[in-house]
């Protein structure tokens, strides 16, 4: 998805990988196979690894169970590359690795739309982290997470931890999101509800007020045209005909015409949620 | 930020023909397969012909495509089994097993064929009486009620007493006598009175709606002609409807029959599959 593909390049510009440098044949073949792209094989050799060094305390079993998980998450098998990626948190000798895959763990999550897991996993290692450097990335990373998930007060929250603490030519670019930020906080959503109980009312009012001007003439005209329908054979007492009208046409449309109303509600507030979601994305890439 | 990790101190040989089995068989506890599989292969290479337990890493690949669902590979790995090693300990298992990838493909005649075919090479009677139930199993799913109890009627009075054949004698007696609805009837009301095809197939609402449906669209036609005759536009629109929505209600009145009896057999054989994959 392009969405996920701008949020890779800023992950991939801001925090740069742990590469391996190793003389044993079996991690040299793997990290190979990775570098061209063959996952598969990868995985192979790095499960091979693992399984050969399963006796020794080596911190290359957990970065093997590392480059498993990014193998996964290149191949976009969320559930393995978190396992991968758990195992990997569990066999790391330093708290500073541990907490570093915590932070690829949440970008996972946030990749496979888990933002409440990225979300709780970010948290924690902004509270408890000894790593200042770990704390702000966590910071960074919930600030993308509440991003994709619409929450703009949370993220300006994280962004403000992030950004007052780094080099002083991101200031202007903290300033710029901090501003799209408070924008769209001070938005003013269309309620689903209330376009519901507009066109309830006067059927189209609602889309009207979702600002889907087409489709709410459409269902005022329609509706009015079935609803006189009706109230013509109610006058030529046609009593037959007019149930009959109200019940397969009439109902048809205005229910329709409901249901649409809060649709369209539901789709302006996602427009405009994705367009400040855009343009954000777009400033913190220049980073 | 460049993290550069220490070397490995230790040098295993990782790719000699021991460490790959050794790897292969974690592989296969883990539930990874089809790399097992591939590691079985690679072992298999590095020794040639010289193998002498070449048998069993066939039936283990063999196992690997079964478990990853690759049958018709699995099926040739046990027939390499079968054909080359006569003498093996995993022939038995072989031939049992390829009878089994054949029902999971859906190949129940061939299942039966094969078992029917093989079960008289078969030396172990544990084995044996599997692909005994296993050609009955095929029968149930078949639904050839009648041939499997015959079938299961021929065992031994001792096969006959073991208590899987006595769960599939009954699951085969409780096909037999599974409620399913009969087409041709459904059809048959639904043309007399529109909805009721659907109400049988106990689709209550959906039958009501088809009546009511039907009769007001037929009222309306009705209504059209009573009051300008044959030349009405109303009667004519609404008696095209109505006939469109009568013929459709009969074909959907047989079709809610076959969604009834497909889904009442889902249930049953779902049942059976579970009892499967705890027996086998």
């Amino acid at each position: 998805m392009p969405i996920f593909k701008s949020f890779f390049q800023i992950s991939a510009v801001l925090f740069s990988m742990t590469f391996v440098s190793s003389s044993d044949l079996c991690l040299d073949i793997a990290e190979k196979f990775f570098n061209i792209g063959d996952y598969y094989a990868a995985i192979t050799e790095y499960k091979r690894f693992i399984f050969f060094s399963s006796n020794t305390n080596n911190e290359n079993i957990s970065y093997s169970y590392y480059k498993i998980a990014l193998a996964y998450r290149n191949q976009q098998k969320w559930n393995e590359c978190i396992d991968a990626f758990q195992r990997s948190i569990q066999t790391a000798l330093t708290e500073g690795t541990r907490d570093e895959r915590k932070i690829d763990l949440a970008i996972t999550l946030i990749s496979s739309g888990n933002y409440n897991g990225a979300e709780f996993l970010l948290i924690k290692l902004e509270m408890f982290s000894q790593v200042q450097e770990i704390k702000q990335k966590a910071s960074f990373f919930r600030g993308i997470s509440s991003l994709y998930s619409f929450k703009w007060k949370q993220a300006r929250e994280a962004f403000s931890f992030y950004f007052p603490n780094i080099q002083s030519e991101s200031k202007e670019i903290f300033k710029q999101v901090d501003s799209l930020l408070a924008n769209a906080e001070d938005v003013k959503y269309r309620s689903p509800k209330l376009a519901k109980i507009f066109s309830t009312i006067l059927p189209g009012s609602g889309q009207i007020y979702a600002g889907n001007w087409r489709n709410g003439i459409n269902a005022l005209l329609i509706n009015v045209a079935t609803g006189y329908l009706f109230i013509n054979d109610i006058f030529n007492r046609e009593y037959f005909d007019a149930i009959f009208n109200t019940l397969f046409i009439f109902e048809r449309f205005y229910s329709g015409n409901r249901f649409n109303a809060e649709e369209s509600a539901k789709k302006y507030n996602y427009r405009i949620n994705k367009s400040f979601l855009d343009r954000i994305l777009k400033i913190l890439s220049s980073i | 930020m460049h993290q550069f990790l220490s070397a490995n101190i230790y040098q295993v040989n990782y790719y000699s023909p021991e460490n790959i089995l050794k790897f292969a068989e974690y592989l296969y506890q883990e539930g990874d397969y089809i790399r097992a599989a591939a590691e079985f292969q690679r072992y298999l290479f590095y020794y040639g012909e010289d193998l002498a337990t070449k048998d069993s890493i066939y039936h283990k690949i063999g196992l690997c495509y079964r478990f990853s669902n690759d049958l018709q590979k699995s099926i040739n790995y046990f027939q390499k089994v079968i054909f080359n090693y006569p003498q093996s300990n995993y022939l038995d298992d072989s031939y049992y097993q390829a009878s089994y990838c054949y029902f999971l493909m859906g190949k129940y005649k061939e299942s039966i064929a094969f078992s029917e075919a093989n079960i008289s090479f078969v030396k172990s009677d544990t084995i044996k009486l599997k692909m005994q139930q296993m050609i009955g199993i095929n029968y149930i799913y078949k639904k050839e009620w009648m041939k499997a109890l015959d079938f299961f009627d021929s065992f031994e009075e001792k096969e006959k007493k073991d208590s899987f054949t006595t769960l599939l004698v009954n699951f085969t007696k409780e096909g037999q006598r599974l409620p399913t609805k009969s087409r041709f009837l459904a059809g048959l009301i639904s043309s007399v009175i529109p909805g009721t095809g659907k109400m049988y197939c106990h689709r209550t609402t959906d039958g009501i709606f088809s009546l009511l449906t039907i009769g007001l669209t037929s009222w309306q036609a009705y209504e059209g002609f009573h009051k300008k005759g044959i030349n009405s536009v109303k009667g004519w629109i609404y008696g095209t409807i109505s006939a469109f929505f009568y013929l459709g209600n009969i074909y959907g009145s047989i079709v809610a029959v076959n969604i009834y009896n497909q889904q009442l057999e889902n249930r049953f054989f779902k049942k059976i599959e579970i009892t499967l994959n705890a027996h086998f």
